[in-house]
């Protein structure tokens, strides 16, 4: 048997998003209007018409977690420059079930319990540094190849 | 069969083994790395098990060796240096009898079951948590599985309906609707029938959901087995929420696993009774945890509600008699049928029979996953198992729920009681808040919750919700009047009685309970101040000179960037400063001052 909502969570959990020509797919295979799959993508929220960044950052908004203090992560988060783009992907997500660590953070799909602000921005810098060290190698191995080609 | 089984499952639990509970709650406190170094001595069985509760311990490892009974140590990093929690018998928490050879107990540790957080609890829904390999069919027989299929299928259908309808099981989701009933109602209905495990744990602060899934999913699917049988269904659904990968993971597997065995499928344990189950993934959306939403989701359309009546027992998925019924409820079955409807009516209340799981979390020392007989007062719950101590208020019920103050915490809780209070049962997260609250704040986050999940198809609950949160917000902010409070409480009362579904009508619950019985704390806020500070922009924060000892703590947990060296202490920019009392609740030197 055969779901148009797994199906969707398959192309999303593949893509990071839902690409256009997959859901007109989807509409070919389960033979329903394009605009019924547009309505469920609008409609849950584990959808997304664009693609996801490299990283996801997930704060739990959660009542443990917002009583614990979780709200503060989201501006730490803005102050620290992590905007939708194709490195960052910044999601709230409404609890993970594990309330006891309140507060919560999961990060490329590691959950990190009992958070502070300052524990989190050395995650995050750290990831900003790879990023920065994979674009510096992206370029000398593109510098290298110019040389060889020259 | 079953005795094969059954003989192969007490010699693995009762046998020597290292179990780490490996559920989501204890992978994200550290267990993988535990289990990870305990599994390099490959001398020893090492196992992975689901949750014994006890959340604010974990990671939990527990050894049982040479004869003796289980020796738990609490909030293991290395196991040489873990502290020992208590120790139990792997057969004690399960209320059915079981068949297991003595372990011999420990005389220089305390037992398990004397512990405040254990000393109060029945587990009839939780029973195999922690216990058992959560995919192990052998251990799970052992533990008295399958033998609540194999006596049903020897009785006729109504006869199960009946000793249901006779133990007072009442659904486990929040509604509380008879289960035996509801039964009844779908078997009466003509047509091909469907059975539905409603496992889209959507309530933030609620996880029994989880945890049973991940513990023990065999519980889950057995029950359904058997509520098909009554009804007479051959097909089966778990609607689960897919931000629970691993529950997803060990349902699916355990349906594979129980047709490979024959309780599950074709001809289920060599009888005429056939049954499947599927699984099918939620995509986060809180309402589709309501029934109707729930099956329009399954059909693969938005989850908005349907009106009911009809209700799925009459026309439900595909318009065919549908019982759909919570993971809690489904787990309950086995041990109904096993022990009889006696046992289970002899626990609870009048009105409300049997245990209830809650998650027990917020400002407790113990937290976790805790099961008590129902009509357990409040207070017994939040100060002798929780262990809290400046108790302000509980929140039950999950978002739509209400706010009970402390000094009405004697509250038994059930279904009825709780409503009495303006609260509800619910699917049974319990949020302890103390003086660091704001009970605005609190009503605030809730009814942004609502306003977010609301589906959008019923008006008052779309616009009302919205007009109450700009409201509230206004509230926080300083800048409400004594009118907001009288129109805050005219739109509750429209959203709650003109909106089609339990999300539209629960809804203003919090807002009304706060209002109730926290209504001065609203009428300092329209007067500019924030009790517990909290509300952002009637706070300011200071540091003291005198008391700063330069640490820098603060600076380092200002997520703003707002707080400066200058001369060997640190000073807060107030155009940079945000209010969100990090400094304030880092400093170990109450050198930052609220305002």
């Amino acid at each position: 048997m055969k779901f148009l909502i797994n199906s969707l969570l398959e192309i999303q959990s593949k893509h990071g998003y839902l690409p256009k020509n997959e859901m007109e797919r989807i509409s070919m295979e389960f033979n329903v209007p394009i605009s019924r799959i547009y309505s469920i993508a609008t409609f849950y929220n584990a959808f997304s018409l664009k693609p996801v960044g490299r990283h996801v950052i997930h704060v739990c908004k959660g009542t443990a977690c917002v009583m614990g203090g979780s709200e503060v992560f989201e501006d730490t988060l803005k102050q620290m420059g992590v905007l939708d783009d194709e490195d960052f992907t910044y999601q709230p997500i409404r609890c993970f079930g594990a309330c006891s660590l309140a507060p919560v953070v999961v990060i490329d799909g590691k959950v990190y319990g009992k958070m502070t602000v300052s524990r989190l921005k050395k995650i995050v810098s750290k990831l900003f540094e790879d990023e920065s060290k994979d674009s510096d190698n992206d370029k000398t191995s593109k510098g290298d190849e110019d040389a060889r080609e020259a | 069969m079953l005795e094969k089984l059954k003989e192969k499952g007490i010699d693995e639990l009762y046998g020597d083994r290292i179990a780490v509970g490996t559920s989501t709650c204890g992978i994200a406190a550290g267990a993988l790395e535990v289990l990870e170094v305990l599994a390099l001595d490959d001398t020893k069985n090492v196992v992975e098990v689901g949750c014994l509760g006890f959340c604010s311990a974990e990671p939990l490892v527990y050894v049982q060796e040479n004869g003796k009974a289980a020796l738990v140590y609490r909030n293991v990093k290395k196991i040489e240096e873990a502290k020992v929690l208590g120790w139990f018998y792997p057969w004690e928490f399960s209320p059915l009898k079981l068949e297991h050879p003595e372990l011999e107990g420990y005389k220089e540790y305390p037992r398990l079951v004397e512990h405040p957080f254990y000393k109060k609890q029945v587990k009839i829904v939780l029973r195999n948590c922690g216990i058992i390999e959560p995919l192990n069919i052998s251990q799970y027989v052992a533990m008295g599985g399958y033998y609540a299929l194999q006596r049903v299928l020897e009785k006729e259908p109504e006869d199960v309906i009946e000793e249901v309808k006779k133990s007072g099981l009442r659904g486990r989701g929040g509604a509380g609707f008879p289960t035996g009933l509801k039964w009844e109602i779908a078997k009466k209905n003509e047509g091909k029938k469907y059975v539905i495990c409603n496992a889209d744990e959507g309530d933030p602060g609620a996880y029994m959901d989880r945890s049973v899934l991940e513990g023990d999913p065999f519980s889950v699917i057995e029950g359904m087995t058997i509520g098909a049988y009554a009804i007479g269904a051959e097909l089966g659904f778990v609607y689960v929420r897919n931000e629970y990968p691993l529950a997803v993971e060990r349902i699916e597997k355990a349906i594979e696993i129980a047709k490979k065995y024959g309780f599950l499928g074709k001809n289920i344990m060599n009888t005429d009774f056939s049954f499947d189950i599927h699984v099918v993934r939620g995509a986060g959306a809180f309402v589709c945890g309501e029934e109707t939403a729930l099956i329009a989701s399954i059909e693969g359309y938005i989850g908005e509600p349907r009106i009911r009546p009809p209700y799925p027992a009459e026309k439900g998925l595909w318009g065919k008699p549908t019982v759909i019924n919570n993971v809690e409820t489904w787990a309950n079955i086995s041990p109904i049928i096993l022990n009889g409807w006696k046992f289970f009516a002899s626990l609870g209340t009048e009105k409300s029979k049997g245990t209830k799981v809650f998650s027990l979390v917020g400002k407790v020392k113990n937290s976790g996953l805790i099961e008590v007989p129902m009509g357990i007062s409040l207070r017994e719950v939040v100060e002798e198992i929780g262990m809290a101590e400046n108790v302000k208020a509980v929140q039950t019920g999950g978002p739509t729920g209400g706010c009970v103050p402390k000094n009405l915490m004697d509250v038994a809780v059930d279904y009825e009681e709780l409503t009495k209070l303006g609260s509800i049962m619910g699917s049974g997260g319990m949020v302890v808040l103390d003086n660091t609250t704001c009970m605005v704040d609190v009503a605030k986050y809730f009814l942004e919750f609502s306003k977010i999940e609301s589906c959008g198809k019923c008006v008052p609950c779309r616009l009302g919700l919205a007009e109450m949160v700009d409201i509230i917000e206004r509230i926080t902010k300083g800048e409400g009047s004594l009118n907001d409070l009288e129109e805050l409480e005219r739109l509750a009362d429209v959203v709650a009685n003109t909106s089609l579904c339990g999300l539209g009508k629960t809804a203003p619950n919090p807002l009304l309970t706060t209002l109730r019985y926290f209504r001065e704390e609203y009428e300092e806020h329209i007067r500019g101040r924030c009790p517990a500070g909290v509300c952002r922009a009637l706070v300011k924060y200071r540091i003291v000179e005198d008391k700063c000892t330069g640490c820098g703590l603060c600076k380092l947990n200002c997520p703003a960037e707002a707080i400066e060296e200058v001369d060997e202490v640190y000073k807060i920019d107030d155009k940079k400063c945000i209010k969100c009392g990090s400094c304030f609740n880092v400093c170990k030197f109450e050198a930052v001052e609220r305002l």
